[in-house]
């Protein structure tokens, strides 16, 4: 049997808005490969080899690069505008922070903003990047960054008035400070600009200023309050007050004898011993007397904590620490302590393999910036779309001849997996709207609203691309002659234009080369995973052999098969192919490096690395097995869990904490959800109570209009009589009237009586008259006297008729009037009932609905 | 030039289409799994609420037309079958057909059991949903 509705509930899901937007998502993609493909098509074969080789490679390569050069040409020219350095040095400074990126792993960026302060304190040229290369090094070995060590070290250089060759021996001893105190070097080097001048000015060492900081913070200050009370204690005993001096002549010393001891090679430790010797001997150990010329000594508080942080039982470890930061100090060596170590750490390795590339695009880009500016408005317009674009470059595949193999790779990788993020986001989405509505007719709309959104994540992707690759395409063939005329610029050829391109390239392949090899000496790379060894090996083999040394650097920062063999077909074409084709073969070389780079820093690490963490993770422990470990891709971390490696019991804890996350995510939004559906179900309730109440105020309502209506039509009926009565009285009562007035006419009551009074008159005179013997004809008198009877009677009888008549019709009257009455009293309350009827009217359509209904849009 | 330099564009349209197709046919497939089992969810709600003399009305709750009602649409519907459940669930005011009037109050159990089942229901859909998607 079929439920009887209204009371039942009904669940629906409808997937019918994200179908749609699927279909349109499908369609904007079909779309996209057929325009692109003739595009691009089109675009191959007007632009030719030249066009092809540029805006396959050096054009993907330069759109970053070109950004990365043009960052750093602005971060060194404020060296010279704002830090003091010479026009005639910036270039030598440039080149001297790209070549020393990749081994003290910092970005240029990174290392010109630290180059900014260290210029600033007037440490310029050579001498600023020897102390540059120290902070470097000491953000790296400290763990702090590198414009706060820079700060410190040329706070300490300028404050003691050292010479930048001593750079790394002041950041050596600065990390000793660390090492031997309990703070970090950020917040050792925030705090030494506030104790480090006075010291100084004192003639306070700077190892009793850095040791006593180490002690202080192992005592339990924060660096900062251990320069602040530093800086206190040694302007107390170098100034004293004179409550001071009094407690000092109280011991049996002058201010002169402390200030001398403190200048002297005892230096803090001698004073403090001084002045510690002279109260005990003073007063009992212990006593107040003892503990308040101390405190007056020291110049307060926080000179009395000094002291018993610094002498006493604790002087042993000030000297200690002293004497270990002196060791530092006193080193004599161009590199910080420490560095040596920090470099074999993978993660440090792999910073500077970052930032060695990111120099070498900065290579790059350097030299395509003239290339660039001379193309003018019109180009300027597409460097600074591929500059916003360069995703976009990536994500659509497009690759240049023999290299198409060798960035497919990484590319396409990339783009699988930006799809499957955008339908497994379009998914998720689909889930969330779906859960949210529930209730009502109305949500249909939010949930209508949440489909376009969650479906248009696709649509919207693949008309972007779209978009994209039409305005590239438009736009590379726009400038096609712009580019061959710069190049024509050049040269007056294309050949011309050929060979001064590729002799530019040449320059940066000797560039790159350099760079390369930085960083391949300190490092140790972790070795290839079998698979793509072979490929590459026969690629470096290949390569060497024609003398492109470039694609070694494919092979090893891709390590996949297919960058082998496009390094191969490289280099089977040999050298005799033209310049631009080496100069491409570079650039794609450099764009291997810069797109795992990139893929890195954007979280979507390239083939090669993922391949190389996965391998240090499957066989190495430590440090370096757990840095690879957490830069490993989820699917790769599965791989380790399932393992017997060191690193499995790490990676399931990995897994499970990211299950958790994503759980705790998935429960916070179902909270979210259900609190949702809670309030539009309370609604709901409320609605349907309310719409139960209606009905039953509905029924009492139509009730009594019912009742009422009856009541009013019997009264009707009876007023309808009683008013036909009341016509009936007025008609007998007139008709008595007139019978009244013909008797009226033939003599009144009062005439007739009369008269009769009058005949009675003349019947008693007859009498008498008979008795004394008289006689008189009375028959006539008698006659009269029997009418005027009958007269009076019919009087009488009409009169009593007619007061009869009159009170039928007040009695008539009265009840007509009474229901009359009560007719308004019906009246009214058929008024208020309608009214009522009509108050219910809005909930009625509530109450029309009568059961419930879920709907679930999904 | 020797080199055949050319420029390739690498578009898979075809996997892109077929990823949305099967992403389609499980969303809808999940649909129809999701409001016949979220009925069965709406009726074991309901019956600890519902009215019991006999058992019948409660034994009566069930879902029924669990029916496709357009693309990737489907519904079910859940509830009591006897003719009284209506009743009982919303009240009856008024005469019936044989001229008896009444003025009975509604004890709402299907709602009742709706509002309870709400938790429920939406564990229910993302459960089957995100399997649906991502399996």
């Amino acid at each position: 049997m079929a439920l009887l509705p209204p009371t039942m509930a009904v669940l629906t899901a409808s997937n019918s808005d994200f179908m749609a937007k699927m279909a349109e998502s499908k369609a904007a993609m079909e779309d996209l490969s057929t325009s692109g493909t003739s595009s691009f098509s089109k675009l191959s074969s007007v632009g030719g080899a030249m066009l092809a080789g540029i805006a396959g490679g050096a054009v993907a390569v330069g759109g970053v690069s070109l950004k990365m050069a043009a960052d750093f040409q602005e971060a060194t020219d404020q060296l010279v505008t704002g830090a003091g350095e010479s026009e005639k040095n910036i270039g030598m400074v440039r080149d001297g922070i790209l070549a020393m990126a990749a081994t003290v792993g910092q970005t240029p960026i990174e290392l010109a903003k630290g180059m900014y302060l260290i210029e600033s304190a007037g440490y310029h040229g050579a001498a600023g990047l020897t102390v540059l290369k120290a902070a470097a090094e000491g953000a790296a070995t400290g763990g702090a960054q590198m414009a706060t060590v820079a700060n410190a070290v040329t706070t300490a250089l300028t404050d003691y008035h050292l010479p930048a060759s001593q750079a790394a021996d002041v950041t050596s001893a600065l990390i000793q400070t660390v090492a031997d105190g309990k703070t970090h070097l950020q917040d050792l080097a925030g705090a030494l600009g506030k104790v480090m001048p006075v010291a100084s000015a004192l003639g306070v060492s700077f190892q009793e200023v850095t040791g006593a900081m180490a002690t202080m913070t192992n005592a339990g200050l924060t660096a900062r309050f251990a320069a602040t009370h530093l800086q206190n204690t040694l302007l107390a005993l170098s100034a004293p007050s004179a409550t001071a001096d009094k407690a000092l002549a109280s011991v049996g010393l002058t201010s002169q004898q402390v200030k001398d001891t403190l200048d002297g090679p005892g230096g803090l430790s001698a004073a403090l011993s001084l002045i510690e010797t002279h109260v005990g001997s003073t007063f009992p150990k212990g006593s107040v007397a003892s503990v308040t010329a101390l405190k007056d000594i020291m110049g307060g508080v926080t000179g009395y904590s000094t002291a018993l942080m610094l002498s006493g039982a604790n002087a042993k470890a000030f000297e200690d620490d002293q004497k270990n930061i002196g060791g530092a100090l006193d080193r004599n060596s161009q590199s910080v302590q420490g560095f040596n170590i920090v470099q074999k750490d993978l993660s440090f390795q792999l910073k500077q393999v970052e930032a060695g590339a990111e120099a070498a695009a900065v290579k790059i880009g350097d030299w395509l910036i003239p290339k660039v500016e001379t193309l003018g408005h019109d180009a300027a317009d597409v460097v600074v779309w591929l500059g916003h674009n360069k995703d976009v470059l990536y994500g659509i595949g497009i690759v240049a001849g023999t290299t198409a193999a060798a960035l497919s790779t990484i590319f396409v990788v990339d783009k699988i997996s930006g799809w499957v993020s955008k339908i497994e986001s379009a998914g998720q989405s689909a889930i969330n709207f779906g859960a949210k509505v529930l209730g009502l007719d109305a949500p249909f709309a939010s949930a209508s609203t949440a489909a376009d959104a969650s479906a248009t994540a696709v649509t919207g992707a693949a008309e972007t691309m779209q978009t994209s690759m039409s305005e590239l395409t438009a736009a590379l063939e726009a400038n096609t002659a712009a580019i061959q005329a710069s190049l024509g610029g050049v040269g007056t050829s294309a050949e011309g234009a050929a060979t001064e391109f590729g002799a530019a390239m040449d320059t940066m392949d000797a560039d790159y080369a350099a760079t390369r090899a930085e960083l391949e000496t300190p490092i140790t790379v972790p070795p290839p995973i079998t698979a793509g060894a072979g490929a590459a090996g026969a690629a470096e083999g290949a390569g060497a052999a024609g003398g492109v040394g470039a694609g070694a650097g494919v092979a090893e920062a891709g390590a996949g098969v297919a960058e082998g063999t496009a390094i191969a077909a490289t280099a089977a074409s040999g050298l005799t192919i033209a310049a631009a084709s080496v100069g491409l073969a570079i650039g794609v070389a450099a764009a291997a490096v810069i797109a795992d780079k990139i893929g890195h820093l954007t979280g979507i690490s390239g083939a090669g690395f993922q391949q190389q963490y996965l391998h240090v993770a499957q066989t190495q422990g430590g440090a370096a097995g757990q840095e690879a470990l957490v830069r490993l891709d989820p699917a790769n971390l599965a791989i380790i869990a399932k393992g017997t490696g060191p690193n499995a019991a790490e990676a399931q804890s990995l897994i499970m904490l990211a299950q958790i996350h994503a759980d705790q995510a998935k429960a916070t939004d179902i909270k979210a959800l259900q609190d949702n559906v809670k309030t539009q179900t309370q609604t709901y309730g409320a609605d349907s109570k309310q719409a139960a109440s209606a009905r039953a105020q509905l029924y009492q309502a139509e009730h009594l209009v019912s009742t009422l209506g009856a009541k009013d039509s019997t009264l009707q009926s009876k007023m309808a009589g009683l008013e036909a009565a009341v016509q009936g009285d007025q008609v007998k009562l007139g008709q008595l009237n007139e019978k009244a007035a013909a008797l009226a006419k033939d003599g009144t009551m009062a005439d007739t009586k009369t008269a009769l009074a009058s005949n009675l008159n003349v019947l008693h005179a007859d009498n008498a008259a008979n008795a004394s013997g008289a006689h008189i004809d009375t028959g006539a008198v008698k006659a009269a006297i029997a009418q005027e009877y009958t007269h009076i009677d019919a009087l009488k009888q009409v009169t009593d008729e007619i007061t009869k008549a009159k009170d039928t019709e007040k009695m008539d009257q009265d009840l007509l009037g009474q229901l009359k009455s009560e007719q308004s009293d019906i009246q009214k309350l058929h008024n208020d009932s309608h009214d009522l009827v009509t108050a219910v009217q809005a909930p009625r359509s509530l109450a029309a609905k009568g059961g419930i209904r879920i709907t679930f849009v999904g | 030039m020797a080199n055949a330099l050319s420029v390739s564009v690498h578009i898979d349209s075809d996997g892109f289409g077929t990823a949305v197709d099967e992403l389609v046919v499980k969303a809808a497939e999940a649909a129809q799994a999701f409001v016949s089992l979220g009925g069965l969810v709406l009726v074991a709600a309901m019956q600890p609420h519902t009215p019991v003399e006999t058992g019948t009305l409660r034994r009566s709750e069930r879902v029924d037309q669990v029916s496709m009602m357009g693309p990737g649409v489907w519904q079910s519907q859940s509830g009591p079958t006897v003719v009284y459940g209506r009743r009982l669930d919303q009240g009856f005011h008024g005469a019936d057909s044989l001229g008896r009037h009444y003025n009975q109050a509604g004890t709402f159990y299907v709602e009742a059991g709706v509002t309870d089942a709400q938790g429920a229901l939406e564990a229910l859909h993302e459960k089957v949903m995100a399997e649906a998607v991502s399996g």
